[in-house]
């Protein structure tokens, strides 16, 4: 396998941020359909605003953040765009989630020397397409996992190609929060020590099936380097409709919504098992009087946590008007995709990538420029002051 | 406790690391005691001190004149802050702070006394309140093995920090602990008319740090016609580990880059 992962980081905030110059770094959120925060800037995640918080939340950790709605259509067009100038070469591209996509190479190029000149065209193409502020990171690697955790350690602008054999020495110190588990299961993880890939490779294996399940599982063979998903170029096979029928019809909108998770709870089971989440959402609502209505649940990210699924389709049924009473429900998984990882909420620091001048950016921020770091220029001059210089730990400064 | 409940105990603790992993809980007595501290570079200091250092997760206050030694034995302390444990698995050099707040650090000396600079922060508040708020941020981002505080008659000078100060120390010393940081505070002597005027003005770190050492010069090392460096008294007034009174003695030596002469 040769695969490539093209992710351009903060994409929809790079859109808003393109949109409206004036925003460029402040802190930013985005609301979703479903009044919840879809994505954060940079600037105010490290303010503490994070995905799936109310706008009241959001306000109350970061005063300053500016909240505006998330302009669904514009972003489907870019994401559209996007999509098509990975697939102008006529490859397999696998949509992952937002300005993040996988490109099967198989048939093209097998090694780093041959895919470079062609990850470096892509990447001139996107930038070209999306401008300079939203340039993408490129990760290659023969599975892909370890390709988008390539792309994850890249910077904007830059690839960053695994051979085979340097699999192992690359995945084993990259944080153990790059995989998509659920967060119990980091969390227990945390607790018990287990802060790196190479760590959890380690575990033997019948402990993680044990304490994690299939999804567990999956993950250590993922952090072993042995991924063999393949690029799916085409929408993910969803399971047939669901249909419940009300006899007696209802009107409670609780009845309703129990109903629905009762009936989705095997399927989410599934999906969580394959590291897997829904992306789009459908409920088709038949009523006694003969009118219909259709839910759409569009979700930013792939979904598979039940607690937030019942929050959106909540909230979609309180603010929908029933004609009359509830006769059949149909439910539709019509997207599903990979489950994204979400370290930033779980963890403070992230231990593998930290570094003395990330500490400083971060500290510069709230403080201002008060962190030095000391450099020898010219050990042997006769003056001391002359020996050595003072630099500031600026954010243009840091390697990140 | 007899047989029955020592039986029950052991199926309890056997259930509950069954269920939740073998390091949820240990018993006491299986527990080795770790002993978690930085080498002085002084071997003689390093004994007397019992443990074989200073402490890490706490406070240790450096108290003399000017040209005591105790920004050099400090440096030497950072220096071995550095270096990564023995036991540790990786060979990544640890980072340390300094808080310069007499903004009179010399990068040259602090290189001839070994410190990675690379791997060394130096910070210059502009207040004290703000150097105590960035000291607690330093402790809790957990990337510090040691931090610097330069010094302690700086952050006295403003009466609304040394209060905060005060107030916040015991919150520091639970911070210091949850975190592994070594905290090393140096203070100036007080003449004995200011310390009856106004008290000892480091009563509360002298409480709450585990090791305090005053630090004196003893005599100048001179050798043909060159001053070639000193010799310090280190005398334990505060210590968890071993019985206070007792005196080492230290010379430290320029040339090239400053060097730790064991005396005796």
């Amino acid at each position: 396998m040769s695969v490539l992962s093209c992710r351009v980081p903060d994409f929809l905030i790079g859109l808003a941020q393109r949109q409206e110059p004036k925003w460029s770094g402040l802190p930013l959120a985005l609301l979703g359909a479903d009044e919840r925060i879809s994505a954060v800037s940079p600037e105010a995640r490290q303010s503490g605003v994070a995905v799936q918080m109310s706008a009241r939340q959001a306000q109350m950790r970061c005063p300053e953040v500016v909240l505006t709605p998330l302009n669904d259509s514009a972003c489907q067009t870019e994401q559209s765009a996007f999509v098509g100038t990975l697939a102008e070469c006529g490859l397999p591209v696998e949509v992952q989630t937002w300005g993040a996509a996988y490109v099967d190479l198989r048939e093209v190029a097998g090694t780093a020397r041959d895919v470079q000149p062609i990850c470096a065209e892509m990447g001139k193409q996107i930038r070209r397409l999306l401008g300079a502020p939203l340039s993408p990171a490129l990760g290659w690697d023969t599975g892909k996992f370890t390709a988008h955790a390539a792309s994850s350690c890249a910077r904007p602008g830059h690839m960053r190609l695994v051979e085979h054999s340097d699999e192992e020495r690359f995945l084993n110190p990259l944080s153990i929060t790059l995989l998509p588990l659920p967060e119990p299961a980091v969390l227990q993880l945390k607790w018990l020590g287990i802060r790196t890939l190479g760590q959890f490779a380690r575990l033997p294996t019948t402990a993680v099936w044990q304490r994690f399940g299939k999804a567990g599982k999956l993950a250590q063979r993922w952090a072993i380097g042995r991924d063999d998903r393949p690029v799916n170029p085409t929408v993910q096979a969803a399971p047939l409709p669901i249909s419940i029928d009300f006899d007696p019809p209802t009107a409670l909108r609780n009845q309703a919504l129990e109903a629905t998770f009762a009936a989705l709870h095997p399927e989410l089971s599934r999906l969580a098992d394959r590291l897997q989440g829904l992306r789009h959402l459908r409920l088709d609502l038949r009523f006694a009087e003969g009118s219909a209505r259709v839910i759409d649940c569009v979700f930013v990210e792939p979904v598979c946590d039940e607690k937030r699924l019942r929050a959106t389709v909540s909230h979609q049924l309180q603010i929908l008007e029933w004609a009359a009473e509830l006769e059949t429900l149909r439910v539709t998984l019509l997207e599903i995709g990979e489950l994204v990882p979400r370290q930033l909420t779980l963890f403070e620091i992230d231990e593998a990538r930290s570094s003395l001048g990330e500490l400083a950016r971060k500290l510069s921020n709230r403080y201002g420029e008060l962190f030095f770091q000391a450099r020898l220029t010219d050990e042997r001059h006769a003056l001391p002051e002359r020996r050595s210089i003072f630099s500031a730990l600026s954010v243009c400064s840091v390697n990140v | 406790m007899n047989h029955t409940k020592q039986k029950r105990l052991d199926f309890t603790i056997t259930g509950l690391q069954r269920r939740w992993g073998t390091r949820v809980i240990v018993p006491a007595r299986e527990v080795q005691p770790e002993q978690r501290v930085v080498s002085t570079g002084f071997l003689e200091l390093d004994r007397l001190l019992g443990s074989g250092g200073i402490p890490l997760s706490a406070i240790t206050l450096f108290s003399g004149q000017t040209t005591s030694s105790k920004l050099t034995l400090t440096y030497k302390i950072l220096r071995r802050a550095q270096q990564p444990a023995t036991t540790a698995r990786s060979s990544r050099v640890n980072s340390v702070a300094i808080l310069d707040l007499s903004a009179s650090s010399d990068p040259d000396y602090v290189a001839r006394c070994g410190i990675d600079l690379d791997h060394l922060l130096l910070v210059r508040p502009r207040t004290g309140k703000q150097a105590i708020d960035i000291l607690g941020d330093l402790i809790r981002s957990r990337q510090l093995s040691a931090i610097l505080l330069d010094s302690l008659p700086d952050l006295r000078t403003d009466p609304v920090a040394a209060r905060y100060f005060d107030h916040l120390l015991p919150q520091l010393c639970l911070l210091l602990k949850a975190t592994g940081c070594a905290l090393i505070i140096l203070d100036e002597l007080q003449a004995p008319w200011l310390q009856w005027l106004a008290g000892t003005r480091s009563s509360a770190i002298q409480h709450c740090a585990a090791l305090h050492v005053e630090l004196r010069r003893e005599r100048w090392i001179e050798s043909e016609g060159e001053l070639r460096g000193y010799q310090a008294e280190a005398h334990i007034l505060k210590s968890q580990r071993t019985r206070p009174g007792q005196v080492a003695h230290i010379a430290i030596e320029f040339n090239e880059t400053v060097h730790a002469r064991d005396t005796w």
